[in-house]
């Protein structure tokens, strides 16, 4: 469904990694098992991780550890940036795989400052980016070193804590709670009835599962059904020609006006308006020009950082 | 046991017979380990990481044409050193030594035993009862304590069990090595008394149980190499104790001169030969060595091996190494030997319900089963602190962090409901040691002394001291092979735990310690100082040490000095109460008993020790030393009686006039209860 490509991540063969560079409209709270590096190339990124709200801005960098959950949101500026997304199996301990390594990673952090500093990250993603661009089998190559450079710079240098899953993983802690839910309204929110069904399934009072929520990522249930339902028909709007009744069943609203109501408070324009517009934000009529143009700049930004930095 | 003295005795005619079948120079050649220094090396630099030292058990002697197998050596004490990935780890001597538990020492005996027959090995090497004069010994955690008696009850356990499945045990090293730094070049001496009273009692109790070989030690003792030492080795040993196994040396370096090794009593140079052999051939041959010291050799080797090969009859497939039965034992030991020593307010056991749990310090994520010497036994997996912690509390976030950064550890330990701090020592702070004198290491180790201090390291003092108090749930684990020092920050934290080096299921247990799926009950096997002064000096590096005839708790007691934490203590989730305790003696023995009631919660073991008190004595002789103990398991509520017996041979002193242990007549104070501190002991007097 999503064509920022989050959850289904698919690894380049040679290098486990996906590496692409994008600007990002909007990505409700969703969890994967990779880790995921972005790099700021232009403009502002808002990212919400668990209950914390970052504005990134250019240059800035932050490492989402896996299974931690994260919303992204354009904010008013258009913006440009580089994705790396690491498999797990490149970091953790293959032999061990009930450890989670959380590395704390995030330019506007003052407090976790890495030991050689941020710059450094900013660097080496940079080079990463451009090195991805090329295709030859040395360049390859040297992509996978400058990860696991990466990598273990991240293992010596930053603040890391590890969190150590149980041998039986039928053990319910608040973070595997966390997970099953969000996955759970991700998958689901077209249900009418998603939240008693929640309820049932995980096993877990409707108190509990708000409580859980809330603390980690500052949303209540209902919010996150939402969320995930607008996303939807927002999707649905800007790239499918289907009617407008049937995209407002298709994301889980029973009546039309409550659709019409709620997409208009949380996006500011009726889903008529947005589907003519062509989608969020700034007028920009020329759509084609606008990828085309990015891939440039994106060479551009990144080999400045590359060369600056 | 099969193969006791008796039996081995018995075939002496046989073995008499084959000796004298052979050649000077077959009887030779089992004298001496057919391994060579290279092939050592060899294994001992494979990048493979398959090979390692003994990663075989290491031939010496043998002559096919005859039947006699050569002996195969496999060393310990934490389980059978051959193999990659297979061996149980045991928890470590030192903690097999805070259970009291002499039964299920036999146990582990017998299943290393067992362990050994399918390596196809015949003898264990794994009997290590050195006292630790100081704890600051880097291979405390290869013995059972301070305390001699205790030595010599947990050692013969040992035995026993290794001997009933018919591999020879061997005890180490004998003697008066218990430094380890000064190994090599150290000599030690000592007075009469504290030679007989202090340092080899306990050997000789495993003498007497019917250990079938002896390693002697590296250093020297009173200006000779214990390895050529024809007083330990000829008098005391063969002589007076009776002795009808064999000797053999400390690998490599055990054996410097051909000569006075041979005529000094050694029987078999390891585990290469290289002042044997040829040498000694050349030796006899020029008349320096008697060839009847060259048939007595060969009849001690060929009668053992010869007596334990026609009784071994069982066979043990390779699935026996590391089985799930072995494993078990592994933990239940572990799960005896940690020594709660501190918990205020109860806060141990910890709740189930717990959602955040935070543990900090280095140890706390790795593989915590001792140091890299010649005991590194290598399991299939280890279980750390930290995988024990979440698995004990699955529905909690357990999170890890090493401690580094103060700051960021006490972020962490504000949000949690408890904090653990795993900290002590690992394979590069203590155990054993080469020195540099010495070219070629066999072991690869760091270890050494613990010659600077016998506290935390610095950065894990400020890391407890700094985030300790800022968590109402503060807990220390400590890892290490002897005593660590507690009062530089006993006040930051409300519960410690000794977990020493606890075995590859030691981070299980140490989970379920401290979150109450076991109730603690573990005995310190050594006394806790509240200064390193208080404890004998000792030299670590040097060519000359002097040992007192006091040390540990006795030392402490004799001098009015009041221990942190006395030994023989350790807490329980439950509490026991003891009473109507009576003492008396028979023909043979000191007697006393008590009844022992479980007046807690829970079901709980306790640990009741019989102490004897010596005021009465016209000489100079300890306040009082343990001479008994005793495990029981009680129900809630349940109450038993306990009867402990001491013969009365081992409250004997050594009279300089007569050379001869002797019994004082007179009022002896006895003692029972479930630590040394006097305080809360129950006495009574006995007159004999």
């Amino acid at each position: 469904m999503s064509m920022y490509l989050f959850e289904n991540v698919e690894h380049e063969e040679r290098y486990k990694t996906k590496i692409f560079v994008t600007s990002v409209e909007h990505s409700s709270f969703h969890w994967h098992y990779d880790y995921e590096l972005i790099l700021i190339l232009k403009g502002s990124l808002q990212i919400k991780v668990g209950s914390r709200v970052a504005l990134l801005g250019p240059r800035d960098i932050i490492l989402l550890n896996s299974q931690e959950a994260h919303e992204l949101q354009r904010t008013e500026e258009e913006n440009l940036c580089l994705f790396i997304q690491i498999n797990k199996t490149m970091i953790s301990d293959l032999k061990n795989d009930s450890k989670l390594y959380y590395f704390y990673l995030d330019s506007k952090d003052q407090k976790h400052v890495p030991k050689n500093g941020y710059k450094a990250y900013i660097r080496m993603a940079a080079c990463i980016g451009t090195e991805s661009l090329k295709k030859e089998l040395c360049n390859i190559y040297r992509v996978k070193s400058l990860i696991y450079m990466m990598i273990a710079d991240l293992f010596e240098f930053t603040l890391c804590d590890i969190h150590q899953k149980p041998k039986e993983i039928n053990g319910k802690n608040s973070l595997s709670l966390l997970m099953y839910i969000i996955d759970f309204i991700r998958g689901n929110f077209k249900d009418n009835n998603i939240l008693e069904n929640l309820y049932k399934s995980v096993g877990v009072s409707e108190k509990s599962v708000y409580r859980i929520l809330k603390t980690n990522i500052g949303l209540s249930p209902k919010s996150l059904v939402l969320n995930n339902r607008i996303e939807n028909a927002k999707y649905m709007l800007k790239f499918s020609d289907k009617p407008i009744e049937y995209i407002t069943c298709n994301s889980g609203f029973c009546s039309g006006s409550t659709f019409y109501r709620t997409f208009k408070k949380m996006t500011g324009v009726t889903p008529a308006e947005y589907r003519e517009r062509g989608g969020d934000v700034s007028v920009d009529s020329n759509i084609k020009g606008y990828l085309k143009f990015d891939i440039k700049e994106a060479l551009y930004l990144l080999q400045n950082l590359v060369d600056e930095i | 046991m099969k193969c006791t003295k008796t039996k081995r005795l018995a075939y002496t005619e046989e073995t008499i017979n084959i000796v004298n079948s052979l050649s000077l120079e077959e009887k030779i050649s089992l004298m001496g380990g057919n391994v060579t220094l290279q092939d050592m090396l060899n294994d001992l630099r494979d990048s493979d990481e398959q090979k390692h030292y003994n990663y075989y058990p290491y031939p010496a002697g043998g002559i096919a044409e005859q039947n006699i197998a050569p002996m195969l050596f496999c060393d310990g004490p934490r389980g059978v050193v051959c193999g990659t990935g297979h061996s149980t780890c045991f928890p470590v001597t030192m903690l097999r030594g805070a259970t009291f538990d002499a039964r299920l020492e036999e146990e582990i005996g017998e299943a290393i035993g067992k362990e050994i027959c399918a390596y196809d090995g015949n003898l264990f090497a794994g009997v290590c009862i050195n006292l630790p004069y100081n704890p600051g010994w880097g291979r405390s955690q290869e013995t059972y304590g301070e305390e001699s008696f205790h030595l010599g009850e947990m050692g013969k356990a040992l035995v026993k069990g290794v001997q009933s499945e018919n591999v020879i045990a061997c005890i180490k090293h004998f003697a008066f090595n218990q430094m380890e730094i000064s190994r090599f070049k150290v000599n030690v001496e000592c007075d009469k008394r504290t030679e007989r009273e202090v340092f080899l009692p306990h050997f000789k109790k495993c003498i007497d149980a019917g250990a079938a070989s002896v390693m002697s030690a590296y250093n020297l003792y009173k200006g000779t190499y214990c390895g050529h030492h024809d007083y330990l080795l000829n008098e005391v040993l063969k002589k007076e104790w009776d002795f009808d196994g064999f000797v053999m040396s400390d690998f490599v370096w055990g054996v410097r001169d051909t000569v006075e090794a041979a005529n000094g009593g050694q029987d078999m140079e390891m585990c290469c030969t290289r002042f044997f052999g040829k040498k000694l051939l050349e030796a006899v041959q020029k008349g320096q060595v008697s060839e009847s010291k060259i048939n007595e050799a060969a009849l001690r080797i060929v009668r053992t091996l010869l007596a334990f090969q026609k009784n071994r009859l069982n066979q043990y497939s390779k699935d026996i190494i590391g089985c799930k039965d072995h494993i078990q034992l592994a933990l239940k030991a572990a799960r005896e030997g940690i020594t709660l020593i501190k918990n205020e307010n109860n806060v141990l056991p910890l709740k189930k319900t717990s959602k955040r749990i935070v543990v900090l310090g280095k140890l706390g994520d790795k593989e915590v089963i001792g140091d890299h010497g010649s005991s590194q036994v290598r399991p299939a997996y280890v279980t750390t602190p930290l995988q024990g912690i979440a698995d004990a509390v699955p529905n909690a976030d357990v999170i890890y962090y090493d401690g580094e950064n103060l700051q960021h550890a006490k972020e962490l330990a504000k949000g949690a409901d408890a904090v653990i701090f795993v900290v002590g020592y690992d394979y590069d702070d203590e155990g054993e040691y080469i020195s540099e004198d010495e070219v070629d290491s066999y072991t690869g180790a760091v270890g050494g002394d613990r010659k600077t201090s016998l506290g935390l390291h610095e950065a894990e003092i400020e890391l407890i001291n700094t985030v300790g108090p800022k968590n109402a749930n503060s807990i220390v684990v400590l890892i290490g092979g002897n005593m660590i020092m507690i009062e530089e920050w006993k006040e930051s934290v409300n519960a410690i735990m000794m977990a020493y080096y606890p075995g590859m299921e030691g981070g299980r247990a140490i989970g379920e310690i401290l979150f109450g799926d076991v109730n603690p009950s573990g005995k310190l096997p050594f006394v806790i100082p509240y200064r390193e002064e208080d404890l004998p000096t000792v030299n670590w590096d040097t060519t000359h040490q002097w040992y007192d005839y006091y040390h540990g708790y006795a030392k402490l007691d004799k001098q009015g000095i009041k221990p942190s934490v006395p030994y023989g203590f350790g807490l329980s989730y439950t509490k026991f109460d003891f009473s109507n305790a009576r003492f008396s003696s028979s023909e043979n023995s000191v007697i006393a008993e008590c009844i022992v009631k479980n007046i807690g919660k829970r079901l709980g073991d306790e640990v009741v020790q019989m102490y004897v008190g010596f005021k009465n004595s016209s000489i100079d002789r300890p306040i009082k030393l343990l001479r008994g103990f005793s495990r029981v398991s009680l129900n809630q509520g349940e109450s038993k009686k306990i009867i402990i017996e001491c013969p009365k041979e081992d409250l004997c002193w050594y009279n300089t006039k007569t050379s001869q242990m002797e019994l004082e007549h007179m009022e002896y104070e006895v003692y029972i209860g479930n630590s040394s501190n006097a305080e809360e002991l129950l006495s009574g007097v006995v007159e004999f």
